[in-house]
């Protein structure tokens, strides 16, 4: 691999990728980045297992295989814990299209978690929906490490 | 709570539009949004009237009414006339935007919609075009406008419609 050309990026390595170019601005997006998943509301291994889901959905193979940003146990999705099936059945469908979002999976949500729960899950979503994004797309635009433009 | 709206907002409100809605109530992120939002307006190396172009085509494409309505004073400042925002519609290929602005179009519309499918030709019009600055900038002002938007959608009480705002970047 040259210079010019990145390996395949996840969510987690396209932080460093814009701290290269993005100055300021990728220091306060990363500081958000962090911010999501330390929050208090909302358990950072309910957080990774919308993040996997929101990978399958983008099918970013290379998200799916990068290292879990929080610990995950193995259970199987039909004996998760309720909250925990709460989030990605949220996750779901914010993943495909937030219009489509019920009342009734917002009180799901909020009826394990709190409004602050639910507000937290969304704020993370959207972090983390944007960060696989634009992992898929700027391996593409910007150039890798060493290269200079 | 208001009609409709999914979550509750702070208890006690300060005034500031951002700190008494529902993201209010999340405290330990609300800081690092505030920044973010005032490194893009103030910080970005495109400015504001092309960051205002991405964060309309983005509040078109997710259909975000509060967010459509809004126009910065900043970008307005920078040169965005209604005439220019009434170009970012499906037909801004063949509008008489510049050359530069639809390219800001297409990078949107290629993060919006197929983000793992860069047309290679279209990549070398980017690179060519903008600096890497350039397009982290864009990048990250992108990806924050576009979550901002879905955060609006998600929590509800979304109204039909909304006249044309001109605000202040909040601080």
């Amino acid at each position: 691999m040259d210079a010019t050309t990145l390996p395949p990026l996840s969510s987690a390595s396209v932080g460093a990728v814009l701290a290269r170019s993005g100055g300021e601005l990728a220091r306060c997006h990363d500081s958000l980045w962090a911010a999501v998943w330390r929050q208090p509301h909302l358990p950072a291994p309910i957080l990774e297992l919308c993040r996997r889901r929101l990978a399958q959905l983008h099918g970013a193979t290379h998200e799916l295989a990068a290292s879990p940003a929080a610990p995950v146990g193995t259970t199987p999705d039909d004996d998760l814990p309720a909250g925990a099936r709460a989030a990605l059945e949220f996750a779901e469908v914010y993943g495909q299209d937030p219009q489509a979002i019920t009342d009734e999976l917002a009180a799901a949500v909020k009826a394990q978690f709190g409004d602050a729960g639910l507000v937290a899950l969304i704020e993370a979503l959207g972090v983390i929906d944007g960060r696989i994004r634009l992992a898929l797309m700027l391996g593409a635009l910007l150039p890798g490490e060493g290269a200079h433009g | 709570m208001a009609d409709g709206l999914r979550a509750g907002t702070p208890e006690h409100p300060t005034g500031h539009v951002i700190r008494d809605s529902s993201l209010g109530l999340v405290p330990e992120t609300l800081p690092a949004i505030l920044d973010l939002q005032g490194a893009i307006w103030h910080h970005a190396s495109v400015g504001p009237a092309i960051m205002e172009m991405l964060r309309l085509r983005n509040a078109r494409t997710v259909n975000c009414v509060f967010c459509k309505s809004v126009r910065y004073d900043i970008a307005r400042a920078d040169g965005l006339t209604e005439e220019k925002v009434s170009q970012i519609d499906d037909g801004y290929a063949t509008s008489r935007l510049s050359e530069r602005e639809k390219l800001v179009l297409a990078f949107a519309d290629l993060y919006l919609h197929t983000p793992d499918r860069v047309d290679p030709a279209l990549a070398e019009k980017l690179r060519h075009e903008f600096t890497t600055e350039e397009i982290a900038h864009m990048a990250i002002g992108l990806t924050t406008f576009h979550a901002l938007s879905r955060c609006a959608v998600s929590l509800g009480g979304m109204p039909e419609s909304l006249p044309v705002m001109e605000q202040s970047v909040p601080v």
